[in-house]
C-alpha cells in the first residue's frame, strides 16, 4: 500500500462534492480537505431561485449535511479563502495568513457574475443572485407592485423573472441577443418561451443594450440603447457569469477563458486540478476548450477529477452544453448543438398555438443537438445518444415526433449492442 | 465506502420480449401506489413504439455511481447502502428537473406537467409492478441475500491479477463464502499471485499451500487426512486453473475422486495455459486461437474440441459436481453451499473463468462474457449431486453460438462452416446434459 497522500479542494459545491465522493468510491484512504470561503454549508446557486419563490427555505439548501463529511472521513474548512498556490511546493495559502502543503489540489472554485461596464452602474445597488447573501438581499427587496428590471435572459435572469413575476412584481427583462436564453434555444424556441413569460406579465427588451443606469431615490432608471428609459425600485444583473480564479495570479496555472484542464481535469501543473464552472475543458462536439456553467458538466468533471486525484486513470469525455428549464407549468429542456453547422440536417416539428416545439439536429446519422418544449422525455437519454454517437438508422422522425419513448429505446438498444450479455 | 463484495442487491428485471402492445400495467399500477407521493411521474413506465416493434417497460437501473445524486442541486437524492436503491426525497426535491439530464439512462421520470421529479424505489423491497404485471414480464430478483452468507474477507487488497481479471473476484466470492476457516491449495499458474503474493507481501490471511501442477490433490489428502488424524475436519479448497485441473494434473484428481476423498477441487477454466504466454490446455475449445494453436493460413485455431472435464468428474461418482461462473452469483453461492455441505465424498466445481489478453475482449467484459457463454448454452450451468443431474439455470431460448464466438478475438478467424462445427459441439454436450438430467 502506498504511503497516505493528502489532497486539499478549494471549494465546496457540486465539482467538489463529486470529486469527494469519486475519491472515497476508489477506496482511496488518502486525506482530503475541502476549502470554502463561505461560512455555510454547500450549496447550489441552482437553489437559490427557489428561495425567492419561496420554495425552499435557507435552512433547506444545503447540499449535504456535516454527517456527510464525517461518513467520507474528509474535513470541511468554512469562512476561509485560499488567497495563493505555490505549485512548485505544492502549497495553499489562505487570507488567515497560514499556509499547507498538500499533494494534490482541486481548483474548484466555480464562478461568479461578471457585471458590464455600463455608465452609472456603479452607484448603487445593483443585485445579483450567485451566492446566499445575493439572495436574502434580493427577497428583502421583494414586495409586491414594485418593478424590477433584469438584465439579461440567460437562464438565471429568466428563472428569477418568472420568480419575481409569481410573486407579483413588475417585471421588465433586458437581453442584447434578439432572443431569450440564446445559450440554449434558437431563436424559435426562445421566442415560444418568451411568450409564455410575456403571458405572466413580463415584458421583454430583446435586442437591447443598456446604455446607462441612473440611481433615483431609491429607484433606478435604465435607459436602453434604443431609446427606452425603464423606471424600477431594483436592478438585477444576470448577465453572465466568470471563473473565479483571481488566487491563481502567480501561480503558473495556465489560464484563458478558465482555468485550461486536460482530459483528466488535470491542469499544466502535475498535481493541480481543475473541475466545474471554474475549468476550460473539452467540449464534446468539436473538441475544443470552452467553459460550460451548468450542473451536469460540474459533476461529472468533478467525478473525472476526483478519480484522478486518487490516483486511478479517467477520461473526460467532453461536455455538452445543455439545460433544462421549468416555466410556469412548462418545460423546455436543449441538449447540445441550438444551431446547425454547414451539412447538419434539421428535423423539426413546431405548432405555436398548441405550444409545441420538437427540434433535432443531426450530422452523418448521430444526434449532434436537440431542443424540446413541453415534452416527456429524458434529457439524459439524449446526452447518452450524442455521446455516444448512436447511429439513429431509421429513426430519426421517431425521436422528433415521439421523443420520449424513442430516445429511452435507442438508448437500450445501444447499451444491449454494448453489454454483451445476451439475456432475455 | 468504496465497493467491495458487500454490495449485491436486489433488482428488477424486465423481459422486453414478452411486454403486450399497448400494456402499461406496470405503470398504472405505480401511478397508483405512488400517487401521493410521486404527484405526476412514475417509477416505471411503459415503452411503445408500434412502428418499430418496441413494447416494454422503462425503469431505473439504482446506479451504483448515480449520476442524478451529483448533480441535485440540494442533495435531495441518496443511495441507501443497505438496499441500493437511490431515493429521492421528495420534501426536498425542487422540480428543477437537472437530474433528469444528467442520468444518461432515462431512470428519472419529469416531464412537463411534474412539478417534482420521480423514480423507482422498489417499493422498498416488494415492487408494486411485478404483481401488476399480466404476463410476467418483470421479475424481483433476489440477490441481496447472498450477502447473508459472506464471511469476512480472508483476501486482502492488492492482487497482482490483471485488470478485470474475474478470477481474483471467482476467489473472493468462493473465500468470503466459505470463511476462515478453510485451508486453500494452489498450484503455479494467474492465481499464484493471490497464494504466493508477490516479493515479501501476500494478499491471503488464511492457511494456503502451494503445490506442484502434478500434486495438487494429493497433497490435500495428506493434509485433510493428517488433520482427520488428529481430529480435526479442516475444509480443504483448491483453486487452480485448467492446465493443472485438466492436463498435467489430471491424474492425482482422477486419483482422488477415486478414493472420493473429503475435499473441495476448484477448477478456474480460462482454457488455456495463460500465465506462461497462452498455450492451449485440453479445455481449449474447438477453433480457439492460443499461441501453439495459431489460425494463420489454413490454420484455424485449436483442431479438436475441449475436454469435457465436468462430465468426466462426475463419470467419477463423487459426491458433488458442479459448473459455475461468477456473473450468476446466487448460483454460485447455491453450489459452493452444497459442496461445503459434503462430509463424505469429494466436490468438483469447474468455473469458467475468462482471461482478458487470451481470449481478447475489453477489460470490463468479463461478467458479461460470461453470461454470454451460460446463455447461449457453450456453459451451461448444471450439476450433479450423487448422480442426480440437474439443470441449474435452464435458458428458454438459447442464442446461437455466434452471439458468444462474437464477443471473443480468440474465434474472430472462424468462418461459417467452423461456427457451425461448434455450435455442433455445444449442442451435442448441451443435449448429453439435458438426457442425463431426464434420465
Amino acid at each position: 500500500m502506498s504511503e497516505k497522500r493528502k489532497h486539499v479542494i478549494v471549494g465546496c459545491g457540486t465539482a467538489a462534492l463529486a470529486a469527494l465522493r469519486a475519491i472515497r468510491r476508489v477506496n482511496s484512504l488518502d486525506e482530503v480537505k475541502l476549502v470554502t470561503m463561505e461560512d455555510t454549508l454547500p450549496y447550489s446557486p441552482t437553489s437559490l431561485p427557489y428561495m425567492i419563490s419561496g420554495r425552499v427555505k435557507e435552512s433547506e439548501i444545503p447540499i449535504v449535511t456535516e454527517d456527510f463529511f464525517d461518513e467520507m472521513k474528509a474535513l470541511l474548512v468554512r469562512g476561509k479563502a485560499v488567497v495563493a498556490i505555490d505549485a512548485k511546493k505544492g502549497e495553499v495559502s489562505y487570507d488567515s495568513g497560514e499556509s499547507e502543503a498538500c499533494d494534490t489540489i482541486l481548483v474548484a472554485t466555480g464562478s461568479e457574475p461578471v457585471l458590464p461596464s455600463i455608465p452609472g452602474l456603479g452607484d448603487g445597488q445593483a443585485l445579483r443572485l450567485r451566492t446566499l447573501p445575493d439572495a436574502k438581499g434580493l427577497m428583502s427587496r421583494i414586495e409586491g407592485g414594485k418593478t424590477a428590471v433584469i438584465v439579461g435572459a440567460g437562464l438565471i435572469g429568466m428563472h428569477v423573472a418568472e420568480c419575481l413575476a409569481e410573486r407579483g412584481l413588475k417585471v421588465k427583462v433586458v437581453e442584447m441577443l434578439p432572443t431569450v436564453l440564446r445559450g440554449y434555444f434558437d431563436g424559435e424556441a426562445g421566442t415560444m418561451v418568451q411568450s409564455v413569460l410575456e403571458e405572466h406579465g413580463v415584458e421583454f427588451y430583446t435586442g437591447r443594450r443598456v446604455a446607462m443606469v441612473e440611481w433615483k431615490g431609491g429607484g433606478v432608471e435604465v435607459s436602453l440603447s434604443q431609446g427606452e428609459i425603464l423606471k424600477a425600485d431594483l436592478l438585477l444583473m444576470a448577465t453572465g457569469v466568470r471563473p473565479r480564479v483571481e488566487f491563481l495570479a502567480g501561480s503558473g496555472v495556465e489560464i484563458g477563458e478558465g482555468v485550461f484542464v486536460d482530459d483528466g481535469m488535470r491542469t499544466n501543473i502535475q498535481n493541480i486540478f481543475a473541475a466545474g464552472d471554474v475549468a476550460c475543458a473539452k467540449e464534446f462536439l468539436t473538441g475544443e476548450k470552452g467553459m460550460n456553467p451548468v450542473l451536469p458538466s460540474a459533476a461529472e468533471q468533478g467525478r473525472v477529477a476526483g478519480r484522478n486525484v486518487a490516483g486511478e486513470k479517467a477520461e473526460y469525455e467532453g461536455w455538452l452544453t445543455m439545460n433544462i428549464f421549468r416555466f410556469f407549468d412548462h418545460l423546455a429542456v436543449s441538449v447540445g448543438k441550438t444551431l446547425p453547422s454547414e451539412g447538419d440536417e434539421v428535423l423539426i416539428e413546431k405548432d405555436d398555438k398548441k405550444g409545441e416545439y420538437k427540434k433535432i439536429i443531426c450530422r452523418d446519422g448521430v444526434l449532434v443537438g436537440a431542443a424540446f418544449i413541453d415534452e416527456n422525455l429524458s434529457g439524459g437519454a439524449l446526452q447518452y445518444l450524442i455521446k455516444k454517437r448512436v447511429d439513429l438508422g431509421a429513426y430519426k422522425q421517431d425521436l422528433v415526433r415521439a421523443p420520449g419513448e424513442t430516445a429511452l429505446w435507442l438508448m437500450r438498444k445501444a447499451e444491449n449492442e454494448k453489454t454483451v450479455s445476451i439475456e432475455e | 465506502m468504496g465497493q467491495d463484495m458487500k454490495t449485491f442487491y436486489d433488482t428488477l428485471r424486465i423481459r422486453e420480449d414478452l411486454c403486450p402492445p399497448g400494456c402499461s400495467a406496470c405503470a398504472d399500477r405505480c401511478r397508483e401506489v405512488k400517487r401521493d407521493r410521486m404527484l405526476c411521474g412514475t417509477g416505471i413506465r411503459a415503452l411503445h413504439l408500434p412502428e418499430a416493434g418496441v413494447h416494454t417497460a422503462h425503469t431505473c437501473n439504482q446506479c451504483s455511481e448515480p449520476a442524478c445524486l451529483d448533480v441535485c442541486p440540494v442533495g435531495a437524492i441518496t443511495k441507501s447502502a443497505s438496499d441500493g436503491v437511490v431515493r429521492i426525497d421528495d420534501g426536498r426535491c425542487l422540480g428543477c428537473g437537472v437530474c433528469s439530464l444528467a442520468c444518461p439512462y432515462g431512470g428519472v421520470d419529469f416531464g412537463s406537467g411534474s412539478k417534482k421529479a420521480s423514480k423507482c424505489d422498489l417499493c422498498d423491497g416488494d415492487p408494486q409492478c411485478v404483481k401488476a404485471c399480466p404476463v410476467e414480464a418483470i421479475s424481483f430478483m433476489k440477490a441481496r441475500s447472498i450477502t447473508s452468507h459472506f464471511h469476512d474477507d480472508p483476501l486482502l487488497c492488492g492482487s497482482s491479477l490483471c485488470v478485470g481479471c474475474p478470477a481474483e473476484t471467482t476467489l473472493r466470492f468462493v473465500l468470503r463464502v466459505m470463511g476462515r476457516e478453510t485451508f486453500l491449495f494452489g498450484a503455479p499458474g494467474c492465481a499464484t499471485n493471490v497464494l504466493n503474493g508477490m516479493g515479501t507481501r501476500t494478499m491471503i490471511s488464511i492457511p494456503s499451500h502451494m503445490s506442484n501442477m502434478t500434486s495438487v490433490p494429493s497433497t490435500m489428502t495428506g493434509v485433510k487426512r493428517y488433520y482427520r488424524k488428529m481430529g480435526k475436519d479442516v475444509r480443504c479448497v483448491a483453486f487452480v486453473g485448467d492446465g493443472c485441473a485438466t492436463d498435467v494434473g489430471f491424474q492425482p484428481l482422477s486419483g482422488a475422486a477415486e478414493r472420493n476423498e473429503n475435499i473441495i477441487f476448484i477448477c478456474y477454466d480460462n482454457e488455456g495455459y495463460m500465465n506462461t504466454g497462452i498455450q492451449r490446455s485440453s479445455t481449449t475449445p474447438f477453433g480457439g486461437w492460443t499461441t501453439t494453436t495459431p489460425a494463420m493460413g489454413r490454420r484455424k485455431g485449436k483442431k479438436m474440441s475441449s475436454k469435457n472435464v465436468p462430465l468426466i468428474m462426475a463419470a467419477h461418482d463423487i459426491a458433488y459436481v458442479a459448473t459455475a461462473v461468477i456473473g450468476y452469483p446466487e448460483d454460485l453461492l447455491n453450489k459452493l453451499l452444497k459442496a461445503m455441505a459434503v462430509k463424505d465424498g469429494m466436490s468438483y466445481l469447474h468455473i469458467l473463468s475468462p482471461c482478458i489478453l487470451g481470449w481478447g475482449y475489453p477489460i470490463d467484459a468479463s461478467l458479461d462474457i460470461v453470461r454470454a457463454a451460460v446463455e447461449t448454452n457453450y456453459f451451461p450451468l448444471w450439476e450433479c449431486e450423487r448422480g442426480q443431474y440437474r439443470l441449474t439455470h435452464r435458458v428458454d431460448r438459447p442464442k446461437p453460438v455466434t452471439a458468444y464466438t462474437k464477443l471473443l478475438k480468440k474465434f474472430a478467424h472462424l468462418e461459417k462452416a467452423d461456427l457451425e462445427e461448434l455450435q455442433g459441439i455445444v449442442d451435442k454436450r448441451f443435449n448429453t446434459i439435458e438426457a442425463l438430467q431426464e434420465a
